[in-house]
C-alpha cells in the first residue's frame, strides 16, 4: 500500500523553522553580547585613562615638572596594568606654570590585542602663593638696619644662579611698612637701605599680606610643607644614593649649586617659633609660625614670612623677598637682598596645590 | 467494478480528520500569531531601548567637554525639550598666537575632523602664564580660514582669525597655547511623518534638523538643569548637572531612560 504522508516533510519543516529561529536567536544574542563587551571595554578604558590622570595629578612630583623644559614633556611611571586594563601618562609642560597630563587608556583581551582605547587629558596649573616681587621686605612692625648690613631694593640674581635666571629687572621698593612702623637705618645717609624708593609705607599692611597671599593661606602653605623643624638647624642637601633626599627636614635643596641633585628641590619650610638657622643654606619658602633668627653664614634664596620678628644678623643672606609681621632687625654684616629671580623660582619649586583649569578637562582621542 | 480493491475514506474519519485538522491549525496559526507578536514587541522594545541609549550616548559624549568659566558657558540655550552647546570638535596646542592667526601643531591635534572656516570657531586659553593670577578665561574666536603652515618647522594648522591684542596681551600667554575647535550644535524633539524624533543640527553650519534617533513619544524628550545644590537653575553659567528623560512605546508599552551625569568640566 502506497501512503503519500506529509507527517515526515512537516516534522522537517518544522525542525528547521525552530532552528532557524534559533539560529535567530542566538546571533543576536551574541550581537548584543558583543556589543555589550565593547561598551564594557570602551568604558574601562576610558575609566583608566581618567585614573591616569587623577593619579598624575596625586602623584605630583614638583622636580620632575619643574625639570621640564617649557614644551617638554616625559612619560610618567607606568602602573601595571590590572585585568588587561592600563594607562600610558605623560606630562607636558606647556608654560611656566601650566601643564598638561594626558592619558591613554586601554582594555587588551587575554591574548593580548587591544579591545579599545580611549584618551583623555587635563590642564593643570600650579598655584603659588601670590606674593609681590617688587620689594625686598614686607615689614608689619618696625624695621631696624645697621652699619654694615643692608636692606637692597635693587633687583640681583643670587650666587650661582647666573644660569638660571632671566636678567635683573628694574629696581625695587627696600622696604614696603605699615604706615605706623618705624623704619631706622643706623648708618651714614641710611646707605644700607636702598631702592626707589629704599623705604615707602603701605597702608594695606599689617593686614591682607600675612594672612591672605593671593589665593594661598599661611595654613594652606604649612599643610603643603615637605619640611617642619624647631630648635636651632643647618640646612644643607642631602642625597639618598644618587637623588636629592627629600625625606630629611634639614634638607632645603641645594641653592649653591643648581644643576644638582638637589638644586631644582625647592621645599616649603614650616619652622617653629623661635627657630635658629644659624649657617647652611637653603631655598624655597620658609613659613615662621613665630620669630625666626638666622645667623652666621646661613643663606637663602626664596620667600621667608615670618609671623612675628625676623632677626638677621652674622653673615646671614636672603635673596628674594622677606614678609615679617612684627619687627625685622638686620644686623652685622646680614643682607636682604630683593631678587624677583629668587622669589620666582622660591615659589615655582614650591608651588602647592595644583590648580584646576576651567575648561580643563579634555577628550583627546 | 470489484468492491474491495479501493477503500475510501468514511464520513466519520473525514469529519474526524477536518476536526483534527482545524484544531491543530488554530493552534499553529495561534502560536505563529503569538510568536509574531512576542518577536515584533521584542524587535520594537529592543528598537525603543537602543533609541534610548543612542540619545543617552550621544548627549553624553557631545557634553563631555562642555565647561565654563567666568568668559562664558558652553551651554548656550537651555530648553525644556532641547538644548544648544558650543560642542568640541577637536582640541590641540598653538605653537604661536597673533592678532590674525593661530597656529596648531598638527602633532598636538587630536580631533575627528580638521577645522572648517565658518562652521568651527575657537576657544583659545587666554589664563595668564603666571602662578599668582587668577584670571582664567577661554577666548572664543572665529576661524577665517584654515590653511598649512608650520612652526619652527614642525608642520602645523593655521587658523585665521581676529584677535584684539589689546585685551589680550599675548606675551602673558604659555609657550603652548591650548585650543579647542567647536561648532555651535542643537538637539531637540521634533514631528515629523506624524512621529516624534529626536534630531540634531549644527546651528553654525545652517543645517536643518536631522533625526538621531526615534520615534517617541510627545513630550519624549525633557532635560533638567541642575546647580551645585542639585536645584534646577535657569542660568547656563550655574549648570553642574544635567539630567535627561527620554520615552518611547513600544508594542503598546511605554518605556522609558533616564541619564543624570555632570561633566567634569562643568564641576565646580
Amino acid at each position: 500500500m502506497s501512503r503519500n504522508g506529509g507527517a515526515l516533510l512537516g516534522a522537517l519543516l518544522l525542525i528547521l523553522l525552530l532552528g532557524g529561529l534559533g539560529a535567530l536567536a542566538f546571533a543576536a544574542g551574541r550581537l548584543r553580547s558583543l556589543a555589550g563587551a565593547h561598551a564594557l571595554a570602551a568604558a574601562l578604558a576610558v575609566t583608566a585613562a581618567e585614573a591616569g590622570v587623577e593619579r598624575a595629578e596625586a602623584a605630583w612630583d614638583p622636580i620632575v615638572a619643574g625639570r621640564l623644559g617649557i614644551g617638554s614633556s616625559t612619560a610618567l611611571p607606568p602602573r601595571p596594568a590590572m585585568n588587561g586594563v592600563g594607562s600610558q601618562d605623560t606630562l607636558l609642560r606647556l608654560g611656566r606654570g601650566l601643564y598638561l597630563v594626558r592619558s591613554v587608556g586601554e582594555r587588551r583581551a587575554a591574548d593580548g590585542h587591544l579591545e579599545a582605547r580611549a584618551g583623555v587629558a587635563r590642564l593643570i596649573r600650579l598655584e603659588g602663593p601670590g606674593i609681590p616681587d617688587s620689594v625686598a621686605a614686607f615689614v608689619g612692625g618696625g624695621v631696624t638696619v645697621s652699619a654694615d648690613s643692608g636692606i637692597r631694593g635693587e633687583d640681583a640674581i643670587p650666587p650661582f644662579w647666573d644660569s638660571v635666571c632671566p636678567p635683573a629687572t628694574v629696581p625695587g621698593i627696600g622696604v614696603a611698612s605699615a604706615p605706623s612702623a618705624g623704619v631706622t637705618t643706623l648708618c651714614p645717609s641710611g646707605a644700607c637701605l636702598t631702592g626707589s624708593p629704599p623705604a615707602s609705607t603701605d597702608s594695606a599692611l599689617p593686614g591682607g599680606l600675612f594672612a591672605q597671599m593671593g589665593v594661598a593661606t599661611p595654613a594652606v602653605l604649612v599643610r603643603h610643607a615637605e619640611a617642619f623643624v624647631s630648635g636651632v638647624v643647618v640646612p644643607g642637601p642631602a642625597l639618598a644614593g644618587a637623588v636629592c633626599d627629600r625625606q630629611r627636614a634639614d634638607n632645603w635643596g641645594d641653592p649653591l649649586a643648581p644643576g644638582a641633585p638637589c638644586g631644582d628641590y625647592f621645599p616649603i619650610i614650616a619652622a617653629s617659633p623661635g627657630t635658629e638657622v644659624t649657617g647652611g643654606a637653603g631655598q624655597g619658602l620658609l613659613l615662621a609660625a613665630g620669630s625666626l633668627t638666622l645667623s652666621g653664614t646661613s643663606q637663602f634664596r626664596g620667600v621667608i614670612l615670618a609671623l612675628a620678628d625676623l632677626v638677621l644678623e652674622d653673615d646671614a643672606e636672603v635673596y628674594g623677598v622677606v614678609l615679617v609681621q612684627g619687627q625685622l632687625l638686620v644686623g652685622g654684616n646680614a643682607l636682604v637682598q630683593r631678587s624677583t629671580c629668587g622669589v620666582r623660582r622660591g615659589l615655582e619649586g614650591s608651588a602647592r596645590p595644583l590648580r584646576p583649569v576651567a575648561r580643563g578637562a579634555l577628550e583627546w582621542p | 467494478m470489484p468492491i474491495g480493491t479501493r477503500r475510501g475514506l468514511t464520513l466519520i474519519e473525514l469529519l474526524i480528520g477536518i476536526v483534527l485538522g482545524s484544531f491543530l491549525g488554530t493552534i499553529m496559526v495561534g502560536l505563529g500569531l503569538a510568536a509574531e507578536r512576542s518577536t515584533r514587541h521584542t524587535r520594537e522594545a529592543g528598537q525603543l531601548a537602543r533609541n534610548l541609549d543612542t540619545v543617552l550616548d550621544f548627549l553624553e559624549s557631545e557634553l563631555a567637554d562642555a565647561g565654563t568659566d567666568p568668559s562664558g558657558a558652553d551651554l548656550l540655550r537651555l530648553g525644556a525639550d532641547s538644548l544648544t552647546w558650543r560642542a568640541t570638535r577637536g582640541v590641540g596646542l598653538a605653537c604661536l598666537v597673533g592678532s590674525s592667526e593661530v597656529r596648531v601643531l598638527q602633532g598636538r591635534w587630536g580631533g575627528a575632523r580638521l577645522p572648517q572656516p565658518g562652521r568651527d570657531s575657537l576657544l583659545l586659553y587666554a589664563g595668564a602664564d603666571s602662578l599668582q593670577t587668577d584670571s582664567l578665561v577661554w577666548l572664543a574666536l572665529p576661524i577665517l580660514g584654515v590653511s598649512s603652515s608650520s612652526c619652527a618647522g614642525a608642520p602645523a594648522l593655521r587658523l585665521q582669525t581676529s584677535l584684539d591684542t589689546t585685551l589680550t596681551p599675548l606675551g602673558r600667554l604659555p609657550a603652548l597655547v591650548p585650543v579647542r575647535v567647536f561648532e555651535i550644535m542643537q538637539v531637540r524633539l521634533y514631528s515629523s511623518l506624524g512621529s516624534w524624533w529626536f534630531g540634531g543640527r549644527s546651528v553654525t553650519a545652517g543645517e536643518v534638523i536631522q533625526p538621531l534617533a526615534g520615534p517617541f513619544l510627545a513630550g519624549g524628550l525633557r532635560f533638567s538643569y541642575l546647580d551645585s545644590a542639585a536645584q534646577p537653575t535657569p542660568s547656563s553659567g550655574m549648570v553642574r548637572s544635567i539630567a535627561v528623560v527620554v520615552r518611547g512605546s513600544a508594542a503598546g508599552r511605554t518605556d522609558s531612560a533616564a541619564a543624570h551625569w555632570a561633566p567634569a568640566n562643568l564641576l565646580p
